[in-house]
């Protein structure tokens, strides 16, 4: 049985994509995560904001993911940014690939829509 | 004596060796040609020396027998009349005595009485003996008779007296010797018939027992005992007959396709050739053969083809192939081939045209039986889940052995099936009938107990249903089976069997026993069945053992002498299902395939905390997911933080993901992870399997750089069976992790 994540996708007043994604990232289900994502961001986006505070587990295959993903959206000057909650049980993953030295990772959602916009403009 | 020379090669005791017809020689014709003559003579010279005494009926007489007796020999010795009359000697034997009577002039001779017994030894035999006693007597009166007439004076002369009682003797010696030549000829006639008769009696026989032999052999060469062979062993055999029947040193069977393409597929006496080698339809010496549909006979040497050429090799000359047909319909061609200067002819061909039409019969029973029996195993199979699910806290393993007998693919099948909550369901089942139809009946069973169990019914009322199901079959089928849900989370075991052999339970201490409650009558026996379940505790660390009959059933030993073996064999054994389910296999089975189809489904609930596991898994990703849940449960007995366990399952993942990318290759590969609980040490490897991978690195850049941040210990190492990864975890040690 492969990793189940759940996608969830609204948008903000000023068209930045946020995907909430709840459930588990491993190898099994990595590239169907980085497909549903990819499709999700319109080109009119300004970025995209991943909400992780309901994703229960994620490994190197999902940090890898995120990467490509960031990477793929700067190619479409377009922006990503991670809220993950300080202290949830997968934040160590990020802190050992040093995960904000590649990608903007923040505290909450909010925090992050603040941090695109103020990018964009 | 004469008889006894050797008349040249041509006869042998008067028989003619080259037409085996009584021979007549050509000394014994001079003689009895002459003698009459020679004896007319001599007793008209006599006749007229005694003083012009003659006698007109004497001359009659005379000359009466003389013709008689020389047209009788003529006769004789012409082959072409009858055989010689025994009275004809007789009348021989009168008149040379009545002649000698009355040339000897008188009845004055004292042994003249002697003569009346001369007829009678001339009936009594044509013995020379007794003719040279019957020369003998008539030479001694004549001579008697001779000295009475000198004496007086008044006969004939003394001197003419004595050359007529020579002429006398040796013509009646040599009358009678001729006798003897046709008595004995005819001896040798009847000798030789009988003989040749009983020549001809002793070769019909011997044809008679040759045919028989021949019709011997044709039949053992597809005799009943092949009908269960495979194609593989049935042509392996009947090529061996083949030999033996024909006299040929190599043989070969090559099948036919419908495309007339030949496929070898049986040889003997033959290296060069590889089972499956092909030939393009008319391709070579059995290609012709295919298309002319007759026997071919050729000269090795002349042919070309793959097939001829390994013949030539194994130095057989002359080759004859014939095809092998039912109803018209090629079904292969089969060559033989002799060496040694041996010509296979026309009777080598009618032969083996005899042996290939039952060939023919077997190849196409058997490629019938192989299909069907290929067709009905493959169906079963694939109603057998392909791979168990991977359940946290439950081990499970399942072993099927098909029957030693190919001929029988049974409807044994089994499940497992991972329920809503923390429910398992475990199945097994064995429809009684074999074949194709009780692997549909199989599948038709277990997707209704699929439905039933995922709808939440009890085992009870499972199996209550699938009676109803059973019932409406189209054709009357009875089927056992047993339906044990597990609930994980008290946990305990609810069952129900229908006829089914009970579950056997082998509790942590290792004591086991069999669950006899909860059972009722098999599937589809009676409409009206309501099956009654049963509930067990199940404690952490008992093991669950599932089996069909086959595993319990012997030959000669009643099915309960069968369940207190398994009772002691499963008593004390380690809780690995897998290991398990093999050690009680062996122990019950032997190595010897079962009678019956055997499936053995073993579920073990792992025990909190148990300080070691070890699992087996397949390199898919879709591993990961449950190795994580297995894991959890694993290490909920030691309550590690939720930062801990998430850094566990994080690193274990981790090492599962880089053996699972670095899988390759022609097999499934699988990888083993094995851990160790040690006070507050959680250790775990991850070792690849499949020796037949190259060793290889750790390539995951921040995979490992994970691992190593995440675990107290961190090493990776090759070993023989693959790369291993070591992590380890001390609990407590990380203070605010």
């Amino acid at each position: 049985m492969s990793a189940q994540a759940d996608i969830h996708t609204t948008s903000d007043a000023h068209g930045v994509v946020i995907a909430r994604i709840a459930g588990e990232i491993d190898t099994s289900n990595a590239t169907g995560v980085e497909d549903r994502l990819t499709a999700a961001v319109p080109n009119t986006a300004p970025g995209m904001v991943l909400d992780l505070s309901e994703l229960s587990y994620v490994d190197s295959s999902g940090v890898e993911l995120l990467f490509r993903l960031g990477e793929r959206l700067e190619d479409r000057r377009q922006r990503l940014a991670v809220a993950l909650p300080e202290g949830a049980p997968i934040a160590r993953v990020f802190e050992i690939v040093r995960f904000r030295e590649k990608l903007p990772l923040v505290g909450s959602v909010a925090e992050a829509g603040v941090l695109l916009r103020g990018d964009s403009l | 004596m004469i008889e006894a020379r050797e008349f040249g090669v041509r006869e042998r005791n008067g028989i003619d060796l080259e037409t085996g017809e009584p021979a007549v020689s050509g000394a014994v014709r001079e003689l009895a040609g002459v003698r009459v003559p020679v004896l007319v003579l001599a007793l008209l010279a006599v006749e007229v020396m005694a003083d012009g005494a003659t006698h007109d009926l004497f001359y009659y007489l005379l000359a009466a027998g003389g013709l008689f007796a020389a047209g009788a020999l003529w006769l004789a010795f012409s082959g072409r009349g009858p055989a010689l009359p025994w009275v004809l000697y007789v009348g021989i034997d009168i008149v040379l005595l009545s002649a000698l009577l009355y040339t000897s002039g008188g009845g004055d001779s004292p042994i003249r009485p002697l003569f009346v017994l001369l007829p009678l030894i001339g009936v009594l035999s044509y013995s020379r003996y007794w003719t040279a006693v019957v020369g003998c007597i008539a030479l001694l009166d004549f001579l008697v008779v001779a000295a009475i007439h000198a004496a007086a004076e008044g006969g004939p002369s003394s001197a003419s007296i004595v050359v007529f009682s020579l002429f006398i003797g040796l013509g009646t010696l040599g009358a009678t010797l001729p006798v003897h030549a046709v008595a004995q000829r005819q001896r040798a006639k009847a000798e030789l018939e009988q003989r040749a008769s009983l020549l001809a009696e002793q070769a019909a026989r011997a044809q008679a027992e040759a045919i028989a032999e021949t019709v011997g052999k044709l039949q053992r060469i597809t005799d009943v005992t092949l009908s269960h062979l495979s194609l593989e062993e049935l042509l392996r055999e009947v090529l061996g007959r083949i030999g033996d029947v024909i006299r040929s040193d190599a043989a070969a069977v090559l099948v036919a396709a419908d495309d007339l393409t030949l496929r070898a597929s049986g040889t003997a006496g033959l290296n060069g050739v590889r089972n499956g080698t092909r030939l393009e339809a008319g391709q070579g010496f059995p290609g012709r053969v295919a298309q002319a549909r007759e026997p071919i006979t050729t000269t090795a040497r002349a042919e070309e083809d793959e097939i001829s050429l390994a013949f030539t090799e194994q130095g057989a000359s002359s080759l004859l192939g014939v095809p092998l047909t039912v109803d018209e319909r090629l079904i292969g061609v089969l060559i033989v081939g002799a060496g040694d200067g041996r010509e296979l002819g026309q009777v080598d061909a009618d032969l083996l045209r005899l042996a290939a039409d039952r060939i023919a019969l077997a190849i196409q029973r058997a490629q019938l039986y192989e299909r069907e029996h290929f067709a009905a195993q493959t169906f079963q199979r694939s109603l057998l889940p392909e791979r168990l699910p991977e359940i946290p806290g439950l081990m499970v393993a399942a072993r099927y052995m098909p029957a030693r007998e190919e001929a029988k693919v049974g409807g044994d099948w089994y499940d497992v099936l991972e329920l809503p909550g923390d429910a398992v369901g475990l199945a097994m089942g064995d429809v009684v009938s074999h074949g194709i139809r009780a692997a549909s009946i199989m599948g038709q069973i277990r997707s209704a107990m699929r439905a039933y169990a995922f709808d939440d019914e009890s085992p009870g009322d499972t199996l209550t249903k699938l009676n109803a199901v059973m019932r409406g079959l189209d054709q009357r089928e009875t089927a056992t089976a047993v339906y044990l849900a597990l609930d994980l989370a008290e946990p305990t075991l609810c069952f129900a069997s229908a006829g089914h052999p009970p579950p056997l339970l082998i509790d942590p201490a290792g004591s086991a026993e069999l669950l006899e409650a909860g059972r009722s009558v098999p599937l589809g026996v009676d409409a009206g069945t309501r099956y009654p379940e049963a509930v067990e505790r199940l404690e952490p660390g008992s093991t669950i053992l599932l089996y069909t009959d086959g595993l319990v059933e012997r030959r000669g030993s009643s099915l309960n002498e069968g369940l207190e073996r398994l009772v002691s064999e499963a008593t004390g054994q380690s809780a690995e299902p897998g290991p398990l389910c093999d050690r009680l296999i062996g122990a019950l089975l032997g190595d010897q395939p079962p009678l019956d189809d055997v499936a053995v489904l073993a579920a073990h609930v792992v025990s909190v905390p148990e300080e070691r596991l070890e699992l087996e898994l397949p390199c898919r990703p879709s591993t990961l997911a449950p190795l994580r849940r297995t894991l959890q449960h694993w290490l909920s007995g030691v309550r590690p933080s939720g930062d801990e366990l998430q850094d566990i399952l994080v690193a274990v993942s981790e090492a599962a993901s880089n053996a699972i990318e670095h899988a390759y290759g022609p097999v499934e590969a699988s990888y083993r992870v094995e851990g160790r609980l040690a006070g507050d040490r959680v250790s775990v490897t991850v070792t690849d399997s499949g020796s037949w991978r190259e060793r290889r690195g750790l390539d995951r850049g921040r995979g490992t750089a994970l691992m190593r941040g995440l675990m107290d210990g961190f090493e990776v190492y090759p070993s023989e069976a693959g790369t291993v990864v070591q992590l380890e975890r001390r609990l407590g040690s990380r203070t605010g992790a």
